[in-house]
């Protein structure tokens, strides 16, 4: 028999030396703080640093680039159109009623007759002491315009023609007066029409899935999971800690996010923000906690945590939510809702109702705890291993 | 001396592929190698050690207990995996601290606890600011197999190890294994050469397939050789009419034939027999036999038999 000269077995080894002595002593704070290191740690690099502001940055610069601050709003204070365009109409209706059409000088005269009164109204307007007029102000000072344009118009139509535009202007004031709105919601529009239910129904809850679904799949991704699992700490409490430092995370970056959309809101001057703040704070609280455990749970699920997250908003918040019968307490969004429906002018713009508060906002802590703690059993009993394995 | 590791009829599935396939062995204290091609089941073994993997049937236990959600024994095992990740963005000595809280070391102890650690793989200071993203596979190396031995474990479970590292490397770690295994730890090192282990570790044991082809010390492996089926190729002048004689006779487990070159290997089951036997078969066949010759029994002729 041949052996080769390196295969004999090695010398015993060298007496055993005193071994250190390490107490180890595992415990859920001491776990938490150390996975919450890499979580913030993770997340605060340089690299991620552009991708981070464009994220906080985006919501806000868009809210004050598509909301008018009141001065800039008040520039034109009421909506009265085009003198020319109006002069244009009349000349058109003439025509149609085969009544003399306007002359030159006759168009010329009605133009600025038209003008004239209506830089006036709009002069009227900018001289209110209020930095955004009522509805009532503005339809006063609109009828007054159409009073004045046709006391003017009189010595500049014959008696055929000012018959016609008596009616005319009639119908000009009507149409105008339907355009005017409460200044402060049209101005504000964008924010609280488009921005809230946006945000709180839409963004909020795409990023919180995206953000806590891949809580285990990307440590799989990366291979880095078999570093946390070997780790002397249960697996399920493992899964409850990743997800208290993902979604602190997460309501970290909501809170900067929205500080940032009221400081936009503010710099627009948007009306009844501070009566909103607290309560936007506190449902996003709630949000947070409740969409994160969802994603966190589907994410456990499947590595299509998205798209399963597309089709429960699609099942329970759009369709059962929508059932007017008990069911619809399925729905988160429906309970958020009635949080924010606490705030008037939420309540009066979208007519949500509900009430209460314990109520809504114990069934969004229970649900984000029932979506952990079903995370958290699904982590103690199903593996979760590369599937690089399997193929060798 | 108790077994550190007792697999018992263990077998583990993935779907429709088997990675272990009903195995029964014990691995002793002391510094073990796993050894096997790629494939072969050893980091499926090693994940189920690991408490990352249940076993689909059977059994393990390691210091008498299951691993898998058991951290009271997760505490005493230390593990470095075979891949390559680490958490990109952060630095050796964040992912260390971290990864001591989360062992539950005294948050007074960790900071030189972690340094010691580093210095103990060496890993340069200069290296210990940068992100790990930016590391080489061989700093890697060190920073994984220092994470493993952060909360100094009874059981080190390294899953090829030396990967990536150059030879004064692999050097410097087989001394700092050697030394923890001197320590009292045990410790189970897998690699797919057996060249690496050899020198380092007084048992094997030797995976392919999902199964286990030997175990024990070196000595018990070579030993076991007399069980093994023996390779010897035979130059003559009628390999086909030799191969032919030596089936009838029944003393093979298998043959290869190449008449151009006038060679013949056979594998034989039980190698004395065949030898004291041998003289009269040659006869009986009536070849001219020009040349014999058996395979060495270095363990790495017998690893790369049983594996090829």
């Amino acid at each position: 028999m041949n052996a080769s000269p390196n295969s004999s077995p090695p010398p015993p080894p060298p007496p055993a030396a005193p071994r250190e002595s390490l107490r180890l002593a595992p415990a859920f704070l001491r776990a938490w703080s150390g996975i919450w290191l890499f979580t913030w740690r993770s997340q605060l690099s340089w690299r991620r640093a552009p991708w981070l502001l464009v994220c906080l940055l985006a919501l806000p610069l868009l809210v004050w680039g598509t909301i008018h601050s009141p001065r800039g709003w008040s520039r034109d204070p009421l909506p009265l159109g085009v003198p020319a365009n109006q002069v244009l109409r009349f000349s058109r209706r003439l025509d149609r009623e085969k009544v003399t059409i306007l002359d030159k000088d006759q168009k010329t005269r009605l133009i600025e007759v038209f003008q004239k009164e209506y830089d006036r109204a709009q002069n009227d307007g900018r001289a209110n002491p209020a930095l955004e007029m009522s509805e009532a102000d503005q339809k006063a000072l609109i009828e007054a315009c159409h009073q004045r344009i046709q006391e003017s118009a009189r010595s500049v139509l014959d008696d055929r023609q000012f018959a016609l535009f008596r009616t005319f202007n009639q119908e000009m004031l009507n149409t105008t007066e339907t355009q005017v709105r409460e200044p402060a919601w049209n101005r504000a529009a964008p924010f609280y029409y488009w921005l809230i239910p946006c945000y709180f129904f839409i963004l909020l809850p795409l990023s919180c899935v995206w953000g806590c679904g891949g809580l285990i799949r990307d440590e799989l991704q990366a291979d880095t999971l078999g570093f946390l699992t070997t780790r002397p700490i249960r697996r399920a409490m493992l899964v409850v800690i990743l997800y208290l430092c993902q979604a602190g995370w997460l309501e970290i970056m909501a809170l900067a996010e929205t500080l940032l959309l009221f400081g936009a809101g503010r710099l627009r001057e948007i009306p009844a923000l501070g009566s909103l703040l607290l309560l936007f704070v506190g449902v996003q609280f709630l949000a947070v906690l409740a969409w994160s455990a969802l994603g966190l749970f589907l994410g456990q699920v499947s590595k299509w945590y998205l798209a399963l997250a597309l089709v429960y908003g699609l099942i329970v918040e759009l369709g059962i939510g929508a059932i007017p019968t008990n069911i619809n307490s399925l729905s988160l969004t429906r309970h958020l809702k009635t949080l924010l429906s606490h705030n008037a002018e939420l309540e009066g713009l979208f007519q949500w109702s509900g009430s209460g508060v314990l109520f809504p906002a114990g069934i969004l802590l229970l649900a984000a705890a029932l979506f952990v703690g079903l995370a958290a059993l699904l982590f103690t009993f199903v593996e979760y291993h590369s599937t690089a394995e399997m193929q060798k | 001396m108790n077994p550190v590791i007792q697999a018992r009829e263990l077998s583990r599935w993935y779907g429709m592929v088997m990675g272990l396939n009903n195995v029964t062995f014990d691995i002793p204290p002391g510094l073990t190698g796993l050894v096997g091609p790629n494939g072969a089941g050893k980091s499926t073994l090693i994940q189920i050690i690991t408490g990352q993997l249940q076993p689909s049937t059977g059994s393990l236990t390691v210091f008498g207990q299951v691993p898998w959600d058991n951290p009271a024994l997760l505490g005493r095992i230390g593990f470095c995996p075979e891949r390559e990740g680490v958490p990109k963005e952060l630095r050796p000595m964040e992912w260390l601290t971290g990864l001591a809280r989360l062992s539950g070391l005294d948050p007074a102890q960790v900071p030189g606890r972690c340094e010691a650690i580093l210095d103990k793989v060496k890993l340069s200071r200069e290296h210990w600011s940068k992100r790990m993203g930016q590391y080489s596979k061989g700093m890697k190396q060190r920073v994984k197999l220092a994470q493993g031995m952060l909360h100094q474990p009874d059981l080190l479970v390294l899953d090829e190890p030396m990967n990536g590292l150059d030879p004064m490397g692999r050097q410097e770690i087989a001394g700092l294994l050697t030394e923890m295994a001197a320590g009292g730890a045990s410790i189970v090192i897998s690699s797919h050469i057996l060249a690496e282990l050899e020198s380092l570790c007084r048992n094997i044991l030797i995976l392919n397939w999902g199964r286990i082809l030997a175990s024990g010390s070196q000595k018990e492996i070579r030993g076991d050789l007399k069980n093994w089926s023996e390779e010897l190729s035979i130059q003559c002048d009628d390999p086909e009419r030799l191969a032919r004689h030596l089936f009838d006779a029944r003393v093979l487990l298998g043959f290869d034939l190449d008449p151009a070159g006038g060679l013949l290997r056979i594998r034989v089951k039980d190698a004395p027999s065949f030898y004291a036997a041998w003289t009269g078969l040659l006869l009986g066949s009536e070849v001219t036999v020009y040349a014999i010759r058996s395979e060495s029994r270095s363990l790495q002729n017998i690893f790369e038999k049983v594996t090829n």
